[in-house]
């Protein structure tokens, strides 16, 4: 709004100087008219010092000047930013017109110089440059003024056109006169008041600006801080997760390869001397068996990722490992599957695998059971996985490190892991997976 | 180049405008006062083509300074325009005169020695050439020779003096009809001027920055103009008197005999008595001579055709055929000195007075060489009429000239301080 204002007033000022320029215009027109028809120019020309400017190019020339400069100030305004880098230029063009239109006014007026003035104050930035072109105009509107001027220079007068006027004449023309130039200089007084109190205003603004930006500073630090705190967590937690895995991985692998031997040699033990063609082929099925868990626990150290996963798709897998119990030991894993078997994304196959490989290991290694039937059901939007042995089972399910590490990976696929156990009635693990199509 | 040639196909001519004032600048009657520059225009225009010159014809001499400054305040005032003495001096001061000397000093066609010096050094002010004469005329001593004759004096020889001056006007000087009235008169206009000049005296430093009313020979100069007033103290002469033949001497400008001595004028004017010309009598520090007048041209600083002003102007003062019409059709002397010698100038100057042999070519010359050029100044009109004021008085009333010329001078001087 004050912005507003400010050019409100320099617009006023143009208006004013305008008038100025009009009036001197009329009074150079009218008093060469009344000289001529009084037949005094022969006098008229030994009173004066200079040959006056020709009365038309009075108001022509000073008039145009004075709409470039105005036109000068509507293409900053409209096109401001464009014309940035050349401001300065405009600046210079400014006090050049206003030296021109002094001359022409025969630097009997020298208010029109204010008008440049504001300009700079409104459109110089920085205040080094600012301060430079104000004292160049400024020092402008000292030197070229009537007398200092007339000292080293002859010059017209316009007070010698003046002069052929009445008494009281002259004292009304002088009298509009000093109004027109009062006007100009009490309308440059406001406009500087505005300017001033536009920057007071600014720096009120500033102020409190710069505060809220220092409290928001405070309040950030604190955040980095506590930020820093949550990554440092974060980073532990990651650390104890990765152990967790590894941890699993060594039971899931090595564990379940174990499981398979340890059984197996009992059996041998128990056939060796009764059965000693028998017991040969059982070992060297426990050899295979032990190579491939030594294969699994190298695989799991590079990589740590199931070894029969990446050979074979989820069912071969399956198969691959009901086979190889139902092989090494006493126990016989049965596999059914309904529906059509679909393809899964890894970390289901991964899920289920791990499912299915904790079941068996679980029946053989608590359950002693004699057979373990595992059933598949493909539905639309879910695969059921069911693993029941006829073991011992257990009065009571505790779930150790691999049945909650079962339980996590299958609640991780927004699935359902539940586990059944009657006393001498075996044990079922049952999970639900939602299937996402691929 | 086919564009420039377009270009000046398609373009106005020039247009210079001169300033002139009807009749003769010298005050004498004139049959057509327009045809010198008429004549120079129309050969000036054949030589360049592309310029046209024009003027206001009408105007007469005692309106002109007023035409003119009115042309010049309203900003219309003309490219080249004649200037009166009297408005030189402020025409200058404005600053409306153009300053010839760039012009001149670089127009290797202009030749400035050929001019007579003080023809030259009457458009100076302050050393700066602002204007150029057109035609010039030196101050002579007109004579009537039928009253010389009557009372057996012979006319004076071409160096004479004060002294033979005032022997005469002494001896004529008295009352021929017996009523008690002095009616017949040495002199009728020998002013307090002449006198300065022919004494040799200068009234003010060249920039008039001082004034020397209070030398020993202005002042010598203002008693002899009381000697000579004491020899008819009761009667005053006029004009009257002098047209009458009543009186012996009377100082007048070369271009006034040179109209009134051929006929018809002779018969018209002074038709009752045989007159000639000839030099001033000379006081004891000076020469025969006095002020040299000179019809001035100036170009307006404003001009937007400076070019072109010169040439014109240049056409008017340095053509040869343009100042040999001097010779044809006024009645002042070409500004060029070898134009004035020349075979035609001689014709003409006898043709002029063809029973005498006062008037000819190097007579002109020295007269016109040995002339005064009066110093240029804004002040000067003012100041000469102060002294022309209280010279009068003090010569009238008999005062005494040396303390009469101290205070004139301090009244002067103050003047010429005071801007």
């Amino acid at each position: 709004m004050n912005h507003k204002n400010v050019n409100v007033i320099r617009m006023m000022m143009f208006f004013v100087n305008f008038i100025v320029i009009l009036f001197m215009s009329i009074i150079i027109y009218e008093t060469t008219e009344l000289i001529c028809d009084h037949s005094m120019a022969r006098d008229f020309l030994e009173n004066i010092k200079f040959i006056p400017t020709t009365p038309w190019k009075v108001p022509v020339f000073s008039l145009v000047l004075l709409a470039t400069l105005i036109l000068g100030v509507g293409i900053r305004e409209k096109f401001g930013e464009y014309v940035r880098p050349v401001l300065y230029l405009f600046s210079i063009i400014d006090i050049m017109l206003c030296i021109a239109i002094m001359y022409y006014l025969n630097m009997s007026y020298k208010g029109v110089m204010l008008l440049p003035i504001a300009n700079i104050v409104v459109y110089i930035e920085g205040n080094k440059k600012k301060y430079m072109f104000l004292v160049v105009s400024i020092l402008v509107y000292i030197l070229f003024d009537y007398d200092i001027f007339s000292i080293k220079f002859n010059l017209f007068s316009i007070n010698d056109y003046i002069q052929h006027y009445t008494f009281t004449q002259r004292l009304y023309i002088f009298g509009i006169r000093n109004v027109l130039f009062s006007l100009n200089d009490v309308l440059f007084i406001f406009f500087m008041m505005i300017v001033i109190q536009n920057q007071v205003d600014e720096r009120v603004r500033l102020k409190d600006l710069y505060d809220t930006l220092y409290q928001a500073a405070e309040e950030s630090k604190i955040s980095t801080i506590q930020l820093q705190e949550y990554s440092r967590k974060s980073e532990d937690m990651v650390k104890t997760k990765e152990r967790n895995r590894l941890a699993r991985e060594i039971h899931d692998t090595i564990g379940h390869t174990l499981t398979g031997i340890a059984t197996g040699l009992e059996a041998c033990i128990e056939m060796i001397d009764w059965d000693n063609k028998k017991t040969k082929s059982q070992m060297i099925k426990i050899a295979e068996l032990s190579k491939e868990g030594l294969l699994e626990v190298r695989r799991s150290v590079s990589a740590l990722r199931p070894d029969a996963m990446e050979r074979l798709s989820l069912i071969p897998a399956i198969q691959k490992l009901a086979d190889n119990i139902t092989d090494c030991t006493r126990t016989k894993v049965q596999l059914h599957i309904e529906g059509t078997i679909k393809k899964l994304w890894i970390e289901e196959e991964e899920t289920v695998y791990r499912f299915i490989q904790e079941g068996i290991t679980n029946a053989v290694r608590h359950g002693k059971a004699k057979v373990i039937t595992i059933h598949f059901q493909f539905d639309h939007s879910t695969i059921k996985i069911e693993v029941i042995d006829d073991g011992i089972g257990c009065p009571a399910i505790e779930e150790g490190f691999g049945l909650t590490h079962i339980r996590e990976m299958v609640g991780l696929l927004n699935g359902k892991a539940e586990f059944f156990s009657q006393n001498g009635a075996g044990f079922t693990m049952y999970a639900v997976l939602p299937i996402r199509w691929r | 180049m086919i564009i420039f040639q377009g270009y000046q196909m398609i373009k106005q001519p020039i247009i210079l405008e001169i300033g002139v004032f009807a009749g003769s600048y010298w005050d004498v009657p004139i049959q057509d006062s327009n045809k010198f520059f008429d004549e120079a225009i129309s050969e000036f225009e054949k030589m360049n083509p592309g310029i046209k010159v024009t003027y206001r014809s009408g105007t007469l001499k005692r309106n002109y300074s007023e035409w003119l400054s009115q042309k010049i305040i309203r900003g219309k005032e003309p490219d080249i325009f004649c200037i009166l003495p009297k408005d030189f001096n402020t025409l200058v001061s404005i600053g409306i005169l153009k300053d010839l000397d760039e012009l001149m000093n670089h127009d290797s066609q202009f030749d400035a020695s050929k001019m007579y010096v003080n023809a030259i050094q009457s458009g100076q002010f302050q050393k700066r050439q602002y204007a150029l004469p057109s035609e010039i005329a030196p101050v002579l001593m007109f004579v009537n020779k039928t009253l010389l004759a009557r009372e057996g004096i012979p006319i004076p020889k071409g160096n004479w003096t004060w002294n033979d001056f005032y022997d005469i006007c002494k001896k004529v000087t008295r009352d021929t009809d017996g009523d008690g009235q002095v009616d017949q008169f040495g002199t009728f206009g020998f002013s307090w001027q002449e006198a300065v000049y022919t004494n040799g005296q200068r009234l003010f430093e060249p920039d008039g920055s001082a004034a020397y009313f209070d030398s020993p020979g202005v002042v010598e100069a203002v008693e002899f103009l009381m000697k000579l007033n004491a020899l008819h103290l009761n009667a005053k002469v006029t004009s009257n008197d002098f047209d009458a033949g009543k009186v012996a001497f009377r100082p007048f400008l070369f271009s006034t005999y040179k109209a009134y001595k051929p006929y018809p004028y002779r018969v018209k004017k002074y038709g009752q008595f045989e007159w000639e010309c000839i030099k001033l009598p000379r006081g004891p520090k000076g020469n025969n001579v006095a002020e040299l007048h000179s019809l001035l041209m100036g170009i307006s600083s404003r001009t937007k055709y400076e070019k072109e002003a010169w040439e014109f102007l240049k056409f008017l003062v340095y053509k040869e055929n343009t100042q040999t019409n001097v010779l044809k059709y006024s009645y002042g002397i070409p500004v060029l000195r070898y134009i004035t010698e020349s075979e035609f100038g001689e014709r003409v100057f006898s043709a002029v007075s063809p029973e005498e042999t006062f008037i000819n070519k190097s007579l002109l010359s020295e007269v016109i060489e040995q002339s005064i050029v009066t110093p240029k100044f804004q002040k000067y009109e003012d100041a000469l009429t102060m002294a022309d004021k209280e010279i009068f008085q003090a010569v009238s009333m008999e005062k005494d000239a040396g303390k009469s010329m101290g205070d004139l001078n301090k009244e002067i001087n103050e003047f010429l301080k005071n801007k």
